[in-house]
C-alpha cells in the first residue's frame, strides 16, 4: 500500500524534518515517481519522526491564522468544501478513485458520502455556526489533534472545519488502512485556501505505533472517532493538559409513528423511501445508521411494512450501491436472512436485505444495508428494546407529525440521542451538529 | 405400518447401497435420481418440519412450485443453533448431535430419529477413500469415543470405523485432558514393531499436538506399509503454527510414509455426509487418479453422489455455475429427518468431480464508531 501523508512542514523526500517549521509545505501524495520525483519509494520516514515538526509548524502557523478574520476563514473553508463537491476537481477524482478499494465502499457511495460531508460546509454555516458558538474570548487550543474512523471516512470532517474555523491548526491521523481521504483533505487546504497557510496536517499510522499517537496526543484537544476501545485507549494515552472528546460506539433507530400510519399513503412511501436511504448509506456501518425500525403497530403491520418496502427499494439501492458482498459479509447476511424469516418474514437482492420480526428485541443483529420493522405499542416499548445498549443512542429518525419527534426526542436525549429528524435525513447530518452532544466550536475558544 | 419417514430411509438406503465402486452411479447419481428423492424429501420435511415450512413459504418456494433440486431453500448452520429442525416429535430423539459452538458460542444440534441412514452413508464413502485397498488396519484415534462425547457426530463416525473397519486392538487415545499423546507414541512405537498397518484418524489439532508433543524430531518412526491417517476438523479458529497442508506434509514424512497417505476429511453436524480428499484413492486406483489428477488430489474434496454441493452467490445467494467461487451450500439425502439443504459460512469453488475449500469466511468485523452491538449486548448482560 502506498503511504499517503500530507505534512506540512517535513521534507518526506529528504527523509528528515525541515530545519525551519515555517519553511512551507512539503507533498508526498503521489503514487509513483513518474508523477513526482519527490516520490519516496524506500521505507518513508517512520509517522513518529515526522509528526513532531510538522505539529510545530503547524502550531506556529495558527499565530496567521488567527490573525485572519473569522471570514476570511470561513471564505477557505467553502472554497475547499466547493472544491469537494466539483466533479471535476482533481482531489475529488483522486478520491474516487483511491477510497472505493481503500473502503469497500462503491465509487457512487463514496461520491454521496463527500457530497454529503462538503454540501453542509457553506459560507452561511460556518459563519451562522460561528455567531453561535463561537464569539467570546479565545482562550482555546493552538493545535488540535484528529483520530479518524474507518467505518464513515468522512465523520472527522466537521471537528476539523471547526478547528480551522477557530483559527487552529489540526493534525489528523487516519486509520492506517485509509490514509487516503485525510490525506487528499488536508492537501485541499493548500490547493484551495492558500491564504489560510499550512493549517491541516494528515498521516495514516497504526494505533499500535505509540510513539506517532503520542506526538498527535501533544496537542491541546484531541477529537477522537472510533469504537469504546480506541477512544479509552486514547483518553487513557493523552496527557492531562490534552482534552479529549471521543465520538466511540453508537447505534441510531427509527420509529413509524401511528399517525402516519393511518395516513395518506404516500406519506409513508415517503418515509419508506428516507429510511431505506438511511440504512444503505455508508453500506449501514455508521454511528446513524438506523438499525431498527420500530412500528407503532402490531406484527401485521411491520410485515405489511416490510413487504412494501422490499417492493419499492430498488430505485434507492441503486442510487446508493453496494459493492457485491464478500463471503464473509454474505454468510452473517443469509444467517441474519434466515433467522428472521424462520419467525417473520425477510426479503433481499443485490446489497440489500429487509425483514419483520413478529415483537421488538434486538437479536439477530442486523447486519449493513439491511431494514429491520419491529412492531411495539408505544414509545415505552421502544425505550425498554433498546435499554441493554445502554446510553448509547445516536439519532432517532422519526416518521410522524413534528410533535412527536419532539416528544420521542426529549424521551430519548436520556439514552443518548443528539439527533432526531424525518426519514432520509438522518445520514445528512449539518456541519455544526452537536455530535453526542459536544458543541464543537465552543471547545475550541 | 411403514410411516413416510421410513419409506424414505430405506429409499435412501437402497439408492446408497447401489452405489457401489463399480458402477458408474458410484461416482454421479442421474440428474433424475437426484431430483426424484431431493423433492421427496423436501416434501417430508417441509411438511413434517412446521419452522422449516414456514421459512420456506417466506422464501416462497413449496413442493408444488419447486424448480428443481438446488431451490430447496437452505438453512444457514448458525440457524441450527437457534431452532430444532425435525420432522419428529422431539422424544422420538435418539441422538443429538452438537457443534463445537467456536464460531458464535452456542451449540448448532442435529436431531436424528434413527441412525442407520446415517451409518449408511458414511460407511461406503470411508471405505472408498480411506480403505480403497480393502485393508482392515488397527485403528488409533486421537479423538474422544463415544461414551467421551455422545454428541459429537464426529465421535460417532470415529467410533463407527473402530467398531466396524479396526481390527483388534483399535481404540481411542483420550483422556480427560485431551489426546494422550504418550500413549499415542507407545502404541505408533508397537505399531511399527509388530508390522501390522495403521490407521491414524486425529483432528488437525491433535495432530498438530502430536507432532510438536513427539513426533517432531523423531526418525525411528516408520510405519508399516499399508499405514495411513485422516486428517479432519481443521482448526476452528484455534490458534495454530502450521497451515493444513504443511501438517500433512510434515506428518507423512515423520511417520516414514508418502504424504498421499494422509488423507483430509470435511464433515460438519448438519450433514450425514462426509468429504475427503482422494489422494489415497487416486494412489490405489488409476481411475480416480485420472479422474482428479488435473485438480491436484489433496485440494479436492470429493462428496457423495448423495451429498450434492454448490457454491452461491455471497450477495444473491443464487447458485453459480460449476467453477466458481462462493459460499458452499449442500444439499444432503442422507438428511430424511432434519433439512437435506444446509448453508454453509465456508468459501469453495465447486468443480464437477469435487469442492476446492477455502475454509470459513472470515466476518465482516464492524470497525469505527458504528455500533458492534452484539458485543454491546453481550457486554450488558453479562
Amino acid at each position: 500500500m502506498t503511504l499517503l501523508r500530507w505534512l506540512p512542514g517535513v521534507d518526506l523526500a529528504a527523509d528528515r524534518p525541515l530545519p525551519r517549521p515555517d519553511d512551507g509545505l512539503e507533498q508526498s501524495l503521489s503514487t509513483t515517481p513518474e508523477e513526482d520525483p519527490r516520490f519516496v519509494e524506500h521505507s518513508p520516514l517512520p509517522a513518529a519522526w515526522a509528526l513532531p515538526a510538522c505539529a510545530a509548524t503547524l502550531r506556529a502557523a495558527g499565530e496567521e491564522l488567527r490573525r485572519l478574520p473569522v471570514e476570511a476563514r470561513a471564505a477557505g473553508l467553502s472554497r475547499v468544501a466547493r472544491s469537494w463537491l466539483d466533479p471535476d476537481d482533481d482531489t475529488r477524482r483522486e478520491a474516487l478513485l483511491r477510497l472505493p478499494d481503500e473502503t469497500g465502499l462503491h465509487e457512487a457511495m463514496v461520491a454521496w458520502g463527500l457530497d454529503r460531508a462538503f454540501e453542509v460546509v457553506t459560507d452561511d454555516a460556518l459563519l451562522a455556526w460561528w455567531a453561535r458558538e463561537g464569539a467570546g474570548d479565545d482562550r482555546g487550543p493552538r493545535l488540535t489533534g484528529h483520530v479518524q474512523a474507518g467505518n464513515v471516512f468522512a465523520a472527522g470532517v466537521p471537528p476539523v472545519v471547526a478547528s480551522v474555523l477557530a483559527g487552529v491548526p489540526a493534525l489528523v491521523k487516519a486509520p492506517s488502512t485509509q490514509p487516503t481521504f485525510a490525506a487528499l483533505f488536508a492537501r485541499s487546504f493548500a490547493l484551495h485556501a492558500p491564504e489560510l497557510g499550512p493549517c491541516v496536517g494528515a498521516a495514516a499510522w497504526s494505533r499500535t505505533d505509540e510513539l506517532a499517537t503520542a506526538s498527535l496526543l501533544a496537542a491541546d484537544a484531541v477529537y477522537a472517532f472510533g469504537d469504546d476501545a480506541t477512544v479509552a485507549a486514547i483518553r487513557g494515552a493523552a496527557p492531562a493538559e490534552t482534552r479529549v472528546h471521543g465520538f466511540g460506539h453508537r447505534v441510531s433507530a427509527a420509529v413509524i409513528c401511528r399517525e402516519v400510519l393511518a395516513g395518506p399513503p404516500d406519506e409513508l412511501d415517503v418515509a419508506l423511501d428516507g429510511l431505506a436511504a438511511d440504512a444503505l448509506a455508508w453500506d449501514g456501518g455508521g454511528c446513524l445508521t438506523p438499525r431498527w425500525t420500530f412500528v407503532e403497530g402490531d406484527a401485521g403491520e411491520a410485515d405489511r411494512l416490510a413487504r412494501r418496502l422490499a417492493a419499492r427499494i430498488e430505485p434507492i439501492v441503486n442510487a446508493l450501491p453496494a459493492r457485491p458482498l464478500l463471503a464473509g459479509a454474505g454468510a452473517e447476511r443469509a444467517t441474519w436472512l434466515a433467522e428472521t424469516a424462520f419467525v417473520g418474514w425477510s426479503a433481499h437482492g443485490p446489497g440489500w436485505g429487509v425483514a419483520s420480526l413478529p415483537a421488538a428485541r434486538l437479536l439477530p443483529v442486523p447486519p449493513g444495508r439491511v431494514i429491520c420493522f419491529l412492531p411495539v405499542g408505544g414509545p415505552d416499548d421502544v425505550e425498554a428494546t433498546l435499554q441493554p445498549l445502554g446510553p448509547r443512542l445516536q439519532g432517532l429518525a422519526v416518521a410522524g407529525p413534528r410533535s412527536r419527534a419532539d416528544e420521542l426526542g426529549a424521551r430519548f436525549a436520556r439514552m443518548g440521542v443528539s439527533r432526531v429528524c424525518a426519514p432520509g435525513e438522518l445520514q445528512r447530518p449539518p456541519v455544526d451538529w452537536n455530535h453526542d452532544d459536544v458543541r464543537l466550536l465552543a471547545t475550541l475558544r | 405400518m411403514t410411516s413416510f419417514s421410513d419409506a424414505l430411509h430405506e429409499r435412501v438406503q437402497r439408492a446408497i447401497l447401489n452405489s457401489k465402486p463399480e458402477v458408474r452411479r458410484f461416482w454421479e447419481w442421474p440428474d433424475a435420481a437426484f431430483e426424484r428423492l431431493a423433492r421427496a424429501l423436501f416434501i417430508h420435511q417441509y411438511t413434517e418440519c412446521a419452522p422449516y415450512r414456514r421459512y420456506c413459504d417466506v422464501r416462497g418456494v413449496t413442493p408444488w412450485n419447486l424448480p428443481s433440486w438446488d431451490r430447496i431453500p437452505a438453512v444457514p448452520t448458525d440457524v441450527w443453533a437457534t431452532l430444532d429442525l425435525c420432522t419428529f416429535p422431539q422424544e422420538e430423539t435418539v441422538v443429538t448431535f452438537q457443534t463445537s459452538g467456536t464460531t458464535r458460542g452456542v451449540r448448532g444440534k442435529h436431531h436424528l430419529q434413527r441412525t442407520d441412514t446415517y451409518e449408511a452413508s458414511l460407511g461406503p464413502w470411508l471405505d472408498a477413500f480411506l480403505l480403497p485397498d480393502r485393508e482392515r488396519p488397527e485403528i488409533l484415534v486421537l479423538a474422544p469415543d463415544r461414551g467421551q462425547a455422545p454428541d459429537s457426530s464426529l465421535s460417532w463416525m470415529l467410533q463407527w470405523a473402530v467398531d466396524h473397519r479396526g481390527s483388534t486392538g483399535s481404540r481411542f487415545l483420550w483422556n480427560d485432558d485431551g489426546p494422550d499423546l504418550d500413549q499415542a507414541m507407545s502404541e505408533l512405537r508397537r505399531a511399527v514393531r509388530t508390522g501390522a498397518p495403521a490407521l491414524l484418524m486425529a483432528t488437525a489439532r491433535a495432530l498438530e499436538a502430536l507432532y510438536e508433543g513427539g513426533l517432531a524430531g523423531q526418525r525411528n518412526i516408520r510405519l508399516p506399509a499399508g499405514s495411513r491417517v485422516m486428517e479432519t476438523g481443521g482448526f476452528k479458529g484455534a490458534e495454530q503454527t502450521m497451515d493444513g497442508e504443511e501438517l500433512r506434509v510434515e506428518i507423512a514424512r515423520s511417520l516414514g510414509m508418502h504424504p498421499s497417505r494422509v488423507v483430509s476429511e470435511y464433515g460438519m453436524t448438519e450433514l450425514g455426509s462426509q468429504g475427503y480428499h482422494p489422494v489415497l484413492r487416486a494412489a490405489v486406483d488409476i481411475s480416480t487418479d485420472r479422474r482428479f489428477g488435473r485438480y491436484g488430489e489433496s485440494r479436492l474434496f470429493v462428496f457423495p453422489p448423495w451429498c450434492r454441493v454448490r457454491a452461491v452467490d455471497p450477495d444473491t445467494l443464487e447458485v453459480l455455475p460449476l467453477g466458481q467461487r462462493g459460499l458452499l451450500c449442500f444439499w444432503d439425502l442422507s438428511n430424511v429427518d432434519s433439512i437435506c439443504a444446509v448453508q454453509t459460512a465456508d468459501e469453495g469453488i465447486v468443480f464437477r468431480e469435487g469442492v476446492r475449500l477455502f475454509g470459513r469466511a472470515p466476518g465482516a468485523t464492524p470497525r469505527g464508531c458504528s455500533l458492534a452491538v452484539d458485543e454491546i449486548l453481550a457486554a450488558n448482560q453479562s
